[in-house]
C-alpha cells in the first residue's frame, strides 16, 4: 500500500529490526520448553547411536571410529531409496530422521496463531504495516530453525568430544557396518555443506512453508502437510520432493541418485522466497477478526 | 483528525456483518455506540483500526482511504473484546513491550498511566494472575499510554467497579481535552450520555439513530 512505501527507507529498517527483535523474543519465549524437549531427543537418540556402536565393537571385536559428523549422518541419514524400490520390503520411514522433523514442525507450530490475537494485533497497529508483521514473524521461523540445528550440533559435539574427540571427516567402516552404505563419495569438502549448510536452508523452507500453511488453515493442518511431504518423499526419491535432500543416504555422492546437493541448496532457497512473497501477500488481505470469528477470510473485491 | 465513513460494508462468509455504515467523526469529541450483543459495534471498531477490509464502501482517515492509501490510521490506540497481553508479564512489561515498537514513550510515562488507570507499577504479578476488573484497567492502559490522537475503546467499564469507573471518566475527559478522537462503545445508557458527544445506536449491522448529547464535564478549555 502507498502508505508503507511512502515510509522513509530509515523508518522502515527500524520497524523491521523492532518488529524482528520483539518475534524472535516472544518466539523463543514461547517455544523454549519445546527445545528443552529437544535436548532431550538429541541425547537419546546420540545414546542410540553410541550403543549401536558400541554394539557392533562388542559383536564384532573391533574398534570402531565415530565422530561429530557420524553422529550427524547417523541422524539425517534417512532411507535409501532401493528399499522402496524392492517391493517385497516394507516401507516404514526412520523413527529419527522423522522424529526430527517433525518435531521441528511442532516447534515452530502454533506461534502465529497466537500473533494474529490480542496482544499480536496490538503490536501491529503500532508497527503499522501487515509487510512488516509478516516480516517479524519469519525473522523468528528462520532464526528458530537455525537454533534448533544448533541444539542438534551442539548436543552432538558434546557427544563427539566424550567418544574420541573431534575428528575430520565420516568414518566408512562406521557407516558401512551401521548402515550398509558407502560414504567414501563425500569429500571432506562436502560435509559442512551436507550436513549444516543445505539441511538448515531446506528446513528454514519448509518451516517457512508450515508458517504459511497453519496461517491459511491452522497448526494442525500445518503438520499434517508436513508429514504428508515427508511421508511421500520418503516413498518416492525424486529430486522434486524436499524431503529427499534431508535423507542423506539418498545424495547423489552416496547412493548415485540425482538427488544433489545443490538442488537441495536452490530448492531451499527458493521455498524461503515463494513463502516470504506469498505470506505478505496473504496478509496484506487478511481480515483480522479476533476471537469471535472462525474463519478469517481474505477481502473480497469491492 | 477527520474520520468519514461512507456506505461501509462487511460481509464474512455469508453474513452481512455491516450494513451501510455512514458516520463522520472529528477529533476533539467524544463518539459513543451502542448496541446490543451482536449488533457489529466490535467489527466497526476493527475496521477504523484497519484490522479488517471492507467489502463495499471506504473509511477515510484526514482524506486518506484505509486499506488502500493507509494500512493503519497513523496514530491510534485500542481496547478491543477482552484485553489481551502476555500472560508471564506483569503489566509494567507488558507495556514496555508495547512501547518498544514505536518507542514513544518511556517507563515514567507507563508508570503515570498505570497509576491513572488504578493500577500499581511496582505490582510484580503476572498478568495471567490478574482480576478481571485488573486486566480491563491495563487494556485501557494500552489503549492511552502512547498518546494517540484516536482512541477506540471497546466496553472498557466491563467488569469495573464504581470508584475504577469515575476514574475512567476523569481519563476520558483529559483524552477529549488534549483533542484527541474517542470513540467508545458501551452496554450502559447513562454512561454513554455522560460521556459522549454523540451516540450512534446500532442495530444487525446498522446505524439506526443518531443523538447529540451534552456530555456531564465541561470540557471546553
Amino acid at each position: 500500500m502507498r502508505n508503507e512505501k511512502n515510509l522513509s527507507m530509515k523508518n522502515r529498517v527500524i520497524s523491521y529490526l523492532r518488529q524482528a527483535i520483539y518475534d524472535c523474543k516472544r518466539g523463543f519465549w514461547f517455544c523454549w520448553k519445546r527445545f528443552l524437549i529437544l535436548f532431550i531427543i538429541i541425547i537419546f537418540f546420540d545414546f542410540y547411536i553410541t550403543k549401536r556402536v558400541i554394539d557392533y565393537e562388542h559383536i564384532n571385536r573391533i574398534k570402531l571410529s565415530i565422530g561429530f559428523w557420524d553422529y550427524l549422518f547417523q541422524i539425517f541419514q534417512g532411507m535409501p531409496a532401493n528399499i522402496v524400490q524392492n517391493k517385497m520390503s516394507f516401507f516404514e520411514l526412520p523413527a529419527m530422521w522423522l522424529l526430527f522433523h517433525l518435531f521441528l514442525t511442532f516447534c515452530m507450530s502454533g506461534y502465529i496463531q497466537q500473533e494474529e490475537q490480542n496482544f499480536g494485533q496490538q503490536v501491529l497497529l503500532r508497527t503499522k504495516s501487515r509487510g512488516i508483521w509478516w516480516s517479524g514473524k519469519c525473522c523468528w521461523c528462520i532464526l528458530g530453525t537455525a537454533v534448533y540445528y544448533c541444539i542438534t550440533y551442539f548436543v552432538t559435539a558434546l557427544f563427539a568430544l566424550f567418544r574420541q574427540g573431534f575428528q575430520p571427516g565420516l568414518s566408512a567402516q562406521l557407516h558401512e557396518l551401521l548402515s550398509h552404505i558407502d560414504v567414501s563419495g563425500i569429500g571432506n569438502k562436502n560435509i559442512f555443506v551436507i550436513l549444516v549448510l543445505m539441511p538448515v536452508i531446506l528446513s528454514t523452507g519448509l518451516m517457512l512453508f508450515q508458517l504459511l500453511i497453519s496461517s491459511i488453515f491452522n497448526p494442525l493442518v500445518s503438520m499434517v502437510v508436513q508429514t504428508v511431504i515427508l511421508s511421500v518423499s520418503g516413498y518416492f526419491c525424486t529430486p522434486f520432493l524436499p524431503g529427499n535432500y534431508l535423507m542423506l543416504m539418498r545424495l547423489s555422492p552416496v547412493s548415485g541418485e540425482n538427488i544433489k546437493w545443490e538442488y537441495g541448496i536452490s530448492y531451499g532457497i527458493l521455498l524461503i522466497a515463494a513463502c516470504l512473497l506469498t505470506g505478505k501477500i496473504y496478509y496484506s488481505r487478511k481480515d483480522l477478526c479476533g476471537l469471535n470469528y472462525k474463519q478469517n477470510l481474505p477481502r473480497r473485491g469491492k | 483528525m477527520l474520520i468519514e465513513i461512507n456506505n461501509l460494508s462487511k460481509e464474512i462468509g455469508n453474513e452481512l456483518i455491516l450494513k451501510d455504515i455512514n458516520m463522520r467523526m472529528e477529533s476533539g469529541h467524544v463518539y459513543g455506540i451502542k448496541g446490543k450483543n451482536g449488533s457489529g459495534k466490535t467489527m466497526l471498531m476493527r475496521a477504523i483500526c484497519g484490522l479488517i477490509f471492507p467489502t463495499h464502501g471506504s473509511i477515510m482517515i484526514d482524506g486518506k482511504e484505509l486499506g488502500k492509501d493507509l494500512s493503519f490510521p497513523e496514530s491510534v490506540g485500542a481496547l478491543l473484546e477482552n484485553p489481551g497481553f502476555i500472560n508471564e508479564y506483569s503489566g509494567v512489561k507488558n507495556l514496555k513491550t508495547l512501547a518498544a515498537i514505536q518507542n514513544k514513550v518511556g517507563y515514567e510515562e507507563i508508570c503515570e498511566v498505570l497509576v491513572k488507570v488504578g493500577l500499581d507499577p511496582s505490582d510484580n504479578k503476572k498478568f495471567k494472575k490478574y482480576s478481571l476488573g485488573m486486566k480491563q484497567k491495563l487494556g485501557i492502559a494500552g489503549a492511552i499510554f502512547e498518546n494517540p490522537e484516536l482512541v477506540i475503546l471497546d466496553e472498557p467499564t466491563n467488569a469495573l467497579d464504581e470508584k475504577s469507573i469515575v476514574s475512567f471518566k476523569e481519563i476520558i475527559k483529559e483524552l477529549k481535552a488534549r483533542h484527541a478522537l474517542v470513540i467508545i462503545s458501551c452496554h450502559d445508557t447513562e454512561d454513554l450520555q455522560e460521556l459522549s458527544d454523540t451516540i450512534f445506536t446500532m442495530e444487525n449491522g446498522s446505524i439506526t439513530a443518531m443523538e447529540k448529547c451534552n456530555p456531564g464535564y465541561d470540557y471546553e478549555k
